[in-house]
């Protein structure tokens, strides 16, 4: 295990945080909350095709950088840092993680190169009313056949009807990656965004950064990608991928927010002292600070493992989420608390982290649910004799 | 088949897993069997009726505890990093961490000798003589040497700038040294210790500290074993009545006893905090198995939360040794692990039940035990609160 970034590695956050800094300003991201698509089409284009971020992990192949998951995740840390408003985790984690996991050889040619010039927005379309992640029998959409021929090589061959929830930038991505069941169980259908069989209503969402639609599909042309009925251990890999990524990205913002309280505790004076010198604030400080580096390692060697040992995958995966979402949306509430009375208000940038913190945690499954699935890795890893203390 | 009592050779520009590889055939050849002078597992030091019991079992402990490290020092493995003229082999720090990698997991342990093996170098390397390092730390690799800490005082705990004990020049060179010291580990089996004491005034605060290497075995040091929560006598009240130290025991000059007791402090943090992690993650899950309560979600959560605790602090450490600026590292490691190490116990008595309520149950014992000495963990090499206000001044640069 080698948890060392190298010079290229440390060059490339440098690059983004750069970036970032100069596109990604606070001012930018309030202005973004409030447009219909939040996002900045000129930023992503400059992020995807000049800085070449949405094709980092993509192979060289379909046009992508041929790097690892670790660079991405980088990236993904570096936005979180910035609260980028922007369609990395749909686009560049979930949906093209999902092609190529699913090893559709045609299907990668087809739409992968677009995701790594940033032409194509794309998402995975998986959740339903219930929410789970990580449940295949929460899948209710289903997919038929069309029919003969008549359905042209555009249509793909396949209809899928019923409705996603849920769905991150479901709103605008053109390239809708819908998981559905089959006769022969579930499986991944390409949809087009833009068809009338396609109804998208956007969501009012808690964390306005990140938007997320509702879809509701009605005999939707559709074309089957990989094998019918054999997704769902794709998906499960995919999912692991996508909770490393949000890990990143919630171990990058929960360093931000201490940064930003642990500044404020150096300036904001009361009692004649500036508030950081009394121990009430050290010691609450020194928490998060055990908060955060703990996450940070646990992020880092989930962003190892997907990028070097698919067997500890899942253990990682499980591992980075419950330890980063608890952390982040600790780091955020104490940030509030430390900056007082203006912490509270709509003006600070506190309360968008906060509402990242909650809203992110949830996404790919809880603290919680990723703790009974460790416990279910260790129970299954258990030497026949039990090990008991020297 | 190679001779196993060949030392493992040095080869410079070998990398981790070949050196691992040659220090774990060199284990599967000579590690502790039953019923030898090196037999680990026979080494009990839980609780005792009286100090002497106490004082008995950690004699042998400590003899076990010198036995392997004269084997490792004859097998080439002991003080890898350490300089060649001091008795090690200038390899990199990381083979030290190898060995005692391999030592956990054959169930063999040097850290009865932490002080000697840890500290002390720390100390002399930054702040001691040529003269001093020749001295003192060969015999320390050799097995023959155990040191411990005179370091707090009843009115000195974690203010340690109010270390009352005097060291005052003698005519015809050296020091003598009277005061009280309390906490000490192995006080009783130790040949040295590492003090600190008062040479210049009360008013001077820490300028007026230094410190000294003071040898045990002589009149006026007075060690009286103290019984602690869990009924174990591990530590002493030490008291010294014009002990003598000679000139060359002085680490420094005078009144820079400060900056060592910071090198000592540092290094001890990094040695509790950096330290292989006992895997109770681990055995709580084969807890829970044997109890058959292993379905249990809550218990489950109590797992799961025990091997994110465990699996962070070591992939941290990783972090660390594969140079991450990591803040404050060193307070940073010893609270996660004493936090660990608390909430572990913790959880073992949920687990356990109503066992948790005897100490005569073989599996419900081992975890009574970490659950009476958590306490200690949270308080020896500075308490959590200190650590904090560590981690907040020096790590996060907060006003002091």
């Amino acid at each position: 295990m080698n948890l060392a970034f190298s010079d290229e590695q440390n060059e490339l956050r440098r690059t983004v945080r750069d970036f970032l800094e100069k596109n990604s300003p606070e001012t930018e991201v309030r202005r973004l909350m409030e447009t219909a698509e939040g996002y900045d089409p000129d930023v992503w284009h400059q992020l995807a095709a000049e800085l070449g971020i949405a094709g980092l992990a993509v192979p060289e192949e379909y046009g992508g950088a041929g790097c690892g998951f670790v660079e991405l995740g980088i990236v993904l840390e570096e936005a979180g840092r910035a609260l980028l408003c922007a369609p990395l985790l749909s686009t560049v984690v979930l949906a093209a993680s999902t092609l190529l996991e699913l090893g559709d050889e045609g299907a990668c040619a087809d739409y992968l190169p677009g995701i790594a010039d940033g032409t194509t927005l794309a998402t995975l379309a998986l959740t339903e009313s219930t929410g789970r992640w990580n449940d295949p029998d929460a899948v209710t959409c289903t997919a038929s056949p069309s029919g003969g021929t008549g359905g042209g090589a555009d249509t793909g061959g396949w209809t899928v009807s019923g409705r996603k929830s849920f769905v991150p930038d479901g709103q605008t991505a053109a390239l809708l990656l819908v998981v559905a069941r089959t006769d022969a169980g579930l499986s991944v259908f390409a949809v087009a965004g833009d068809v009338p069989q396609v109804r998208r209503e956007p969501r009012a969402t808690l964390d306005q950064t990140r938007r997320q639609a509702d879809l509701t599909f009605t005999a939707a042309p559709a074309r089957l990608l990989g094998t019918d009925g054999a997704a769902w251990p794709a998906l499960e890999r995919v999912l692991d991928l996508a909770a490393i990524a949000v890990a990143a990205e919630q171990v990058g913002a929960a360093s931000r927010v201490l940064d930003m309280a642990v500044d404020y505790a150096k300036t904001r004076v009361q009692f004649g002292r500036p508030i950081g010198a009394f121990q009430a604030i050290k010691h609450k400080l020194a928490d998060l600070h055990l908060a955060v580096e703990s996450a940070r390692s646990a992020a880092y060697h989930g962003l190892w493992a997907a990028a070097e040992s698919p067997l500890e995958l899942p253990a990682a995966a499980s591992l980075a989420k419950a330890c980063c979402g608890d952390a982040f949306v600790t780091a955020a509430t104490e940030n509030i608390q430390v900056h007082g009375g203006i912490g509270f208000t709509w003006e600070h940038p506190a309360h968008l982290y906060l509402k990242r913190a909650h809203s992110s945690r949830q996404l790919f499954g809880n603290a919680a649910h990723h703790r009974q699935r460790l416990a279910q890795v260790l129970l299954a890893e258990l030497p026949e004799t039990p090990a008991l203390p020297a | 088949m190679p001779n196993p009592a060949a030392p493992v050779s040095d080869r410079p520009a070998e990398g981790r897993s070949e050196f691992q590889a040659r220090v774990h055939e060199w284990f599967t050849a000579n590690a502790p069997r039953k019923g030898s002078p090196e037999d680990f597992s026979a080494v009990h030091i839980v609780s005792a009726a009286t100090a002497e019991e106490y004082r008995a079992q950690e004699q042998h402990a400590i003899s076990v505890t010198r036995t392997w490290q004269r084997r490792l020092f004859d097998a080439g493995l002991a003080g890898r990093s350490w300089r060649p003229e001091y008795g090690g082999h200038g390899a990199p720090d990381w083979q030290d961490e190898v060995v005692i990698e391999e030592q956990a997991r054959w169930g063999v342990s040097t850290k009865m000798f932490a002080v000697g093996l840890e500290m002390v170098p720390a100390v002399l390397f930054r702040h001691g003589t040529h003269e001093q390092r020749a001295t003192f730390l060969p015999p320390i690799l050799r097995g023959e040497h155990s040191w411990c800490q005179l370091l707090s005082e009843p009115g000195a705990g974690s203010d340690l700038a109010n270390v009352q004990t005097r060291a005052t020049p003698v005519d015809g060179g050296g020091w003598s040294v009277t005061g009280q010291k309390v906490w000490t580990s192995n006080a009783g089996c130790s040949e040295y210790a590492l003090l600190v004491a008062r040479t210049g005034s009360r008013e001077e605060g820490r300028a007026g500290l230094s410190c000294f290497l003071l040898e045990m075995a002589q009149p006026g040091v007075d060690i009286r074993p103290l019984r602690q929560m869990s009924g174990a006598y591990h530590f002493n009240e030490v008291f010294l009545d014009d002990v003598h130290v000679p000139e060359n025991g002085l680490i420094g000059a005078p009144g820079e006893g400060w900056a060592v007791l910071r090198t000592m402090l540092a290094s001890e943090r990094a040695a509790i905090g950096g330290g292989t992690s006992a895997r109770s993650a681990t055995q709580l899950v084969g807890l829970a198995r044997t109890l058959g309560c292993d379905g249990d979600p809550v218990v489950r959560d109590l797992l799961a939360q025990a091997a994110i605790r465990e699996r962070t602090l070591d992939l941290l450490r990783a972090r660390i040794a594969a140079g991450h600026a990591v803040a404050a590292a060193g307070p940073t490691t010893k609270l996660l692990y004493s936090e660990h190490a608390r909430l572990s116990a913790d959880a073992a008595t949920t687990i356990l039940g109503m066992a948790a309520t005897v100490v005569d149950d073989e599996v419900s014992a081992p975890w009574i035990e970490r659950l009476l000495f958590a306490p200690g963990l949270r308080l020896g090499g500075g308490t959590d609160e200190i650590q904090r206000n560590a981690i907040a001044e020096r790590g996060l640069g907060l006003p002091r």
